[in-house]
């Protein structure tokens, strides 16, 4: 029982450090992926607009004088 | 004098089809593949009707090049003219001099009085006086020429500017829209290559986290077997999936994100390849008008096979048929349409007609070895054609032979220009005639660009 209760405990132990490294990998990961989304956005936003002037210059073009 | 049949030559349709293309001379024309440009249009969000303003720009560089043609055109009858002219003063300085020379010699003078030279003498000042009266002529013809000239000179460069003009403004505005694109593209691509190494990074992360959670199990496994209570270690291994899978929810928002990223990267290369579609297309567009014209002879396509493909060549075959064939719906032929096109390639030339039916006539004799038409009630009514053969006429008998005679093609497209000019006056030299046979097809070509205007 003895040796039951110490591979119990280092268990225990490796369960929770693993939990605790997914956490912060999240943590991480999320705080990465927001700040990046939302640079992202920013250039969609650009260039979305961009493409727009683009096409609408394409669709009114100069007209012949 | 038998009656040209009155089959149609074109199905009605056809006719539609050509006069919507006529309207719209600018995109349809523009090579490339439309449709792969329609769907990249729509993937860029945008609707494919550009081209109606580009198309109108490619339409004025083929009508530069129209009067181009019509320059050079009116520069060959000019120098035509001048040349007879020249011809003419030499031939009056030779029959004056003839004359003085009868009325000045002591012997002639006597002759002269006695009557014996009179009429000889009279007849060079008859001679003397028609070839005045020729040269006074071409002075006409030499000052129409030349305000002919003038005025296509002057369309050139209106039209020139034009498109001079508007290229310009719509590549700069063109070209500033793309340098933003391209900058935001080049910014974005930073992100996304940080957004791809995050990702990628913490894919590699979550693979390690699940396989330790998995030796993990397999302890909890081996507990079990040993026959321990392994209920809280089932709880915290819940715990811990719990946690990768939050894990998962954020690796696949960052997934998504790139996704949405490639997808507008895609959008705007496909800015990038309409743009360069269309730079290439008016560039290729004009490059081979321009080509086409310096052809030489040796190297022209089949007319045959142009006058069926929808291709620019296929164009002039078109305006030739437009301008020669009756509409079809039974409306009267117009005879301001073929009395432009019969005067800008027959005028001054009032025995043109004569002369090209000469040349018909010739063209299919039997022994002619071209003669395809002999056995056709076409060859028939060629030879018993008169001379003052109506407008109306001339347009049934040639949209007929047109259509049903290859030969007559080739023939109108290329010999019977040839012999036009001949025709018309203008001496045709060596080298000159595959360039003086394009002006001509120039001059059809804008009769049909007139045409199409009004």
């Amino acid at each position: 029982m003895n040796d039951d209760t110490i591979q119990d405990t280092e268990l225990t132990q490796e369960l929770a450090t693993l939990g605790v490294q997914i956490d912060s990998a999240t943590a991480t990961l999320k705080k990465d992926v927001d700040e990046l989304s939302t640079e992202l956005d920013t250039h969609f936003a650009a260039t979305d607009k961009a493409l727009e002037e683009f096409v609408q210059e394409l669709e009114t073009g100069e007209e012949e004088v | 004098m038998s009656e040209a049949p009155k089959t149609p030559t074109v199905e009605a349709s056809q006719t539609e089809e050509k006069k919507e293309s006529i309207v719209d001379i600018g995109y349809e024309n523009l090579p490339g593949n439309f449709g792969w440009t329609d769907r990249a249009m729509t993937a860029v969000g945008g609707k494919w009707n550009g081209y109606k303003t580009w198309g109108q720009t490619l339409g004025n560089r083929i009508l530069a090049n129209t009067y181009e043609g019509t320059v050079a055109s009116h520069e060959v009858s000019l120098h035509g003219h001048e040349k007879k002219r020249d011809a003419l003063e030499n031939k009056l300085d030779t029959i004056s001099a003839e004359k003085d020379q009868i009325i000045d010699s002591e012997l002639n003078r006597f002759r002269l009085v006695r009557g014996v030279n009179k009429a000889r003498a009279g007849w060079k000042a008859w001679r003397e006086e028609r070839i005045k009266s020729k040269i006074r002529k071409y002075d006409q013809r030499i000052k129409r020429s030349g305000s002919l000239l003038r005025e296509a000179q002057a369309n050139k460069s209106v039209v020139d500017s034009r498109i001079n003009r508007t290229v310009e403004k719509n590549t700069r505005r063109l070209d500033d829209r793309l340098r933003t694109i391209n900058l935001h593209k080049e910014k974005s691509a930073s992100t996304v290559t940080r957004l791809e190494s995050v990702v990628e990074r913490n894919e590699h992360m979550r693979e390690s986290f699940a396989d330790a959670l998995e030796k993990l199990k397999e302890r909890r496994r081996e507990g079990r077997r040993a026959g321990g209570d392994t209920t809280q270690f089932d709880t915290k291994i819940e715990e811990v999936k719990g946690k990768i899978r939050e894990l998962d929810r954020e690796l696949n928002r960052g997934k998504t994100k790139l996704d949405r990223a490639y997808a507008h990267r895609t959008r705007l290369e496909n800015a990038y390849d309409i743009s360069e579609t269309i730079r290439e297309g008016i560039a290729g567009r004009y490059q081979r008008r321009i080509a086409e014209v310096a052809r030489p002879e040796s190297s022209s396509p089949s007319r045959e096979s142009a006058s069926t493909t929808p291709d620019f060549d296929g164009d002039i075959h078109a305006s030739i048929i437009d301008l020669l064939a009756p509409n079809i719906d039974d409306t009267p032929f117009s005879p301001e349409r073929f009395t432009q096109l019969w005067n800008t390639t027959f005028a001054d030339a009032p025995t043109g007609s004569a002369k090209f039916l000469d040349f018909l006539k010739g063209q299919f004799a039997p022994s002619n070895p071209n003669a395809s038409l002999e056995s056709s009630p076409l060859y028939t009514i060629v030879q018993n054609l008169s001379g003052d053969v109506p407008f109306k006429k001339w347009a049934d008998i040639l949209s007929q032979l047109y259509a049903t005679s290859p030969a007559f093609r080739s023939f109108v497209d290329t010999k019977a220009l040839h012999a036009m000019n001949d025709s018309y006056g203008v001496p045709l030299e060596k080298n000159a005639t595959k360039s003086t046979i394009d002006t001509l097809i120039e001059r059809l070509r804008l009769s049909a660009a007139h045409t199409r205007t009004i």
